[in-house]
């Protein structure tokens, strides 16, 4: 029998499964109520467009993965954008990873100390969780591919759940239909950096995968297709059960409108800590991935035999971090640096990538750089 | 032995030590149950009842008492009294042969919820546990004070609290609310949730949409809202009518008679009977059992009217006849006669009350939302003159009762 923990390679559905599967994490439970402040009870339109928007940039970074097939980012950069640039650029990508595992951790940590363990030591809840996602992160990818496919079945349990506020929905807060802030809508696009985080990880994630007769643009297309639904709708039931003012107006609003759900005639209470339950083992897919796309990523970049040796590296800048910001000013200036690293990263730095392969290949062949 | 232990598999042995020695130790301080607070060591809260302090400092005992139910404080002024209901956890005892009471109630006078329900630490030996509070009482006094926002502030703001308690207004003392002590034998707060989860089948009580959650969107978007009334005279409860709220304000009290015409219009009952004149003996009635009922409002604007359309349809079944005559219950015409007594009556059940609440200047069904949904771009022409428009706005109410069944026994 295949010792599936030595399997290195992985399908282009897997691909397309596993990167979009991280984008949805705890991160979005506060970055709604950001959305909202700009598109108002149009959530669920500018979530459809976020999509779009985030998908394209994930396009891109397949395409320029496709002309390294066999190297991840660390590797074909320097050959690019030189040496000193090339570590840059990497250092920035190492960033937004990092950033989207802190992001978690505070997501993650937040929540359980507001509702599940108000008493614990904010630096307890967050050790805890990292070790548990070292302990991933230390596999070797067989083992982490299983392990996200195995979590990867609390996605559609979380969706089904939170399905339940449906119950209190009410078509008139949707209304108006026609939308009047066009530019609110696209403002609130930006801040879906939160809803669409992780897919970066693609860029070393390309070489693990087998090249099949199905593209890896129509996989995690696929993957972001699901995705956005999952989004739209849920933004659509959001304000239809708890009002856009009521979203702009509360830390978790997704938790927030679980709390309103009363289940007639049953002896279970308290909903939204189920949801919480739900949310622990999505956001643990999003952050033992990156963590393992990170280490992976500097093996490669640093010509290392075990990516293993990376993970306690960033662990105490992750910690310490992620310790830090515990306060809601902190967290609204973390969560736009965030934002602005991430889109830095996909729409600066990678269409000049791709445009600079394409000039010295002149073509989109794969490419042979010296 | 000795000579495979070498020196790098000595380093590895000790780091391999040092590491099971760390995750021990975070073990030990991450299951170390910090939140662990067993159910004896609470106090369950299932009543908060909110009284205007000044009030409820009758008696000249009564206001010794209230000296001790309150603390010294710099700044600040003592305008509210703060009683909740606590569930004894220890077993009843009845006393010649009458069952124990469930409950006790402790009190605090004060302005911030918050610093009284810290100050009630004094009187409490457990903490105070709010999860399981089932209603809040407020009395007409304290709400007319300041409003209903800073009474419920604390309780929106705590995520502790629920989303589905229920908030009462009395016009009476809450505080006697607190201390009733149910026949059933259920705890107060439980009993008071019970009496507003019927108001499908009654009526006479406002209870849909009324709780903390629906509150706190209304206070959020800034739309009208209303509570149910809750008397308690000489121990009896009775729920009936329900306050009317612009904003943050209370405006006024609507009866059975308009509430009936507010659930109409919203079609919240579920199982409610419907009372008429019987068509052919006018002093007897008829009792229309509803179990169906479906309503739509529609705003409408020509040209430079606007005016709003109620389609209700119901469907029920002739639940009572007091006629002393009998009737022939196969008689097609006879029912429809019944039918549109019926609808008669529903309509101007809802027209009154949409008056009503012209007058008052509240717009309970949300008409200002339902305009700028359904006309966004007529609706930023008129918004500036809303409050001026309002009352004017007619509503044409168009009912469609059935009959479908007329009892087990004619």
């Amino acid at each position: 029998m295949e010792n599936l923990e030595r399997k290195g390679k992985m399908s282009p559905w897997q691909l397309g499964i596993i990167s979009t599967s991280g984008l949805l994490t705890a991160r979005l439970l506060s970055a709604t109520t950001n959305v909202v402040i700009y598109s108002e009870q149009f959530l669920w339109l500018s979530s459809a467009l976020a999509g779009v928007f985030f998908y394209s940039a994930a396009y891109l970074m397949i395409r320029l993965a496709e002309q390294f097939p066999e190297e991840t980012i660390g590797e074909y950069i320097p050959r690019l954008v030189g040496k000193k640039f090339g570590t840059i650029i990497f250092l920035v990508f190492i960033t937004v990873l990092l950033v989207n595992i802190i992001n978690c951790t505070i997501a993650l940590t937040t929540l359980s100390s507001i509702f599940l363990f108000d008493r614990t030591p904010h630096e307890f809840l967050v050790i805890v969780l990292l070790l548990a996602v070292v302990y991933c992160a230390m596999q070797n990818w067989g083992t982490i591919l299983r392990v996200i496919q195995i979590l990867i079945f609390a996605l559609p349990m979380l969706y089904i759940f939170y399905s339940l506020i449906w119950l209190n929905f009410e078509p008139l807060n949707l209304l108006p239909l026609w939308p009047d802030n066009f530019i609110g809508i696209l403002q609130g696009v930006a801040y879906h950096t939160d809803y669409y985080a992780g897919y970066e990880s693609l860029l070393v994630l390309l070489p693990l995968a087998n090249r099949g007769e199905i593209s890896f643009a129509r996989t995690v297309g696929w993957g972001f297709l699901v995705i956005t639904l999952i989004y739209v709708f849920g933004g659509i039931v959001l304000i239809g059960s708890i009002t856009a003012k009521t979203v702009e107006l509360i830390h978790e609003p997704v938790i927030y409108g679980m709390k309103s759900v009363e289940l007639p005639g049953t002896f279970i209470e308290r909903l939204e800590n189920y949801m919480i339950i739900f949310f622990i083992p999505v956001t643990y897919i999003s952050m033992a991935l990156s963590y393992f796309v990170v280490a992976e990523g500097c093996r490669k970049y640093l010509k290392y035999n075990d990516h293993r040796i990376f993970i306690p590296v960033f662990l105490p800048l992750i910690f310490l971090v992620s310790s830090f910001v515990d306060t809601p000013q902190r967290q609204a200036v973390f969560q736009h640096f965030s934002m602005f690293i991430a889109l830095f990263f996909s729409f600066v730095i990678i269409p000049i990538l791709l445009f600079l392969v394409w000039r010295k290949k002149g073509s989109d062949q794969q490419c042979e750089v010296e | 032995m000795r000579s495979r232990i070498n020196k790098g598999n000595i380093a590895t042995i000790v780091w391999r030590i040092v590491a099971v020695g760390i995750g021990l130790c975070i073990c030990m301080l991450t299951i170390g149950c910090w939140d662990a607070k067993e159910t004896q060591d609470r106090n369950f809260v299932l009543v908060a009842a909110i009284d205007d302090a000044d009030i409820v400092k009758k008696s000249e005992s009564e206001k010794q008492i209230a000296k001790t139910q309150t603390f010294v404080q710099k700044q600040g002024t003592k305008e509210y009294m703060l009683s909740l209901q606590i569930l004894k956890l220890a077993k009843n005892e009845s006393k010649g042969g009458v069952q124990a009471e469930k409950t006790f109630v402790i009190s605090d006078t004060g302005k911030p919820m918050f610093e009284m329900v810290r100050d009630m630490l004094g009187q409490s030996s457990k903490s105070l546990f709010f999860e399981h509070l089932g209603a809040i009482v407020i009395s007409e006094a304290a709400v007319k004070k300041n409003g209903l926002r800073p009474i419920l502030d604390f309780f929106r703001r705590d995520p502790e609290m629920r989303s589905r308690t229920k908030i009462f207004i009395t016009p009476g003392e809450a505080k006697v609310i607190a201390q009733y002590n149910p026949p059933t034998g259920e705890p107060g707060g439980r009993y008071l949730d019970g009496l507003l989860r019927n108001h499908k089948k009654n009526i006479h009580v406002g209870g849909a949409r009324t709780d903390m959650g629906y509150i706190i969107q209304a206070m959020d978007n800034g739309t009208d809202y209303a509570l149910p009334r809750l008397d308690y005279i000489d121990n009896v409860f009775k729920l009936g009518g329900v306050f009317l709220f612009k904003h943050d304000v209370l405006m006024g009290y609507a009866d059975e008679y308009l509430t009936r015409g507010i659930k109409f219009i919203f079609g919240t009952e579920k199982s409610a009977v419907i009372s008429i004149k019987c068509p052919e003996h006018p002093e007897q009635e008829i009792v229309y059992e509803l179990f169906q009922h479906d309503t739509k409002l529609t705003p409408h604007i020509e040209g430079d009217t606007i005016y709003f359309t109620l389609d209700i349809t119901m469907q029920g079944n002739i639940g009572e006849m007091n006629c002393t005559a009998t009737h022939d219950m196969h008689d097609l015409l006879f029912l429809h006669s019944i039918e549109q007594a019926i609808a008669q009556d529903v309509s101007q059940n809802a027209r009154d009350y949409w008056a009503f609440q012209q007058k008052l200047g509240v717009d309970l069904p949300n008409a200002k939302a339902r305009l700028k949904g359904y006309h966004p771009f007529e609706w930023k022409k008129i918004k500036d003159r809303w409050e001026e428009i309002y009352p004017t706005i007619p509503l044409i109410v168009s009912v469609n009762v059935n009959i479908r069944g007329v009892g087990e026994h004619d």
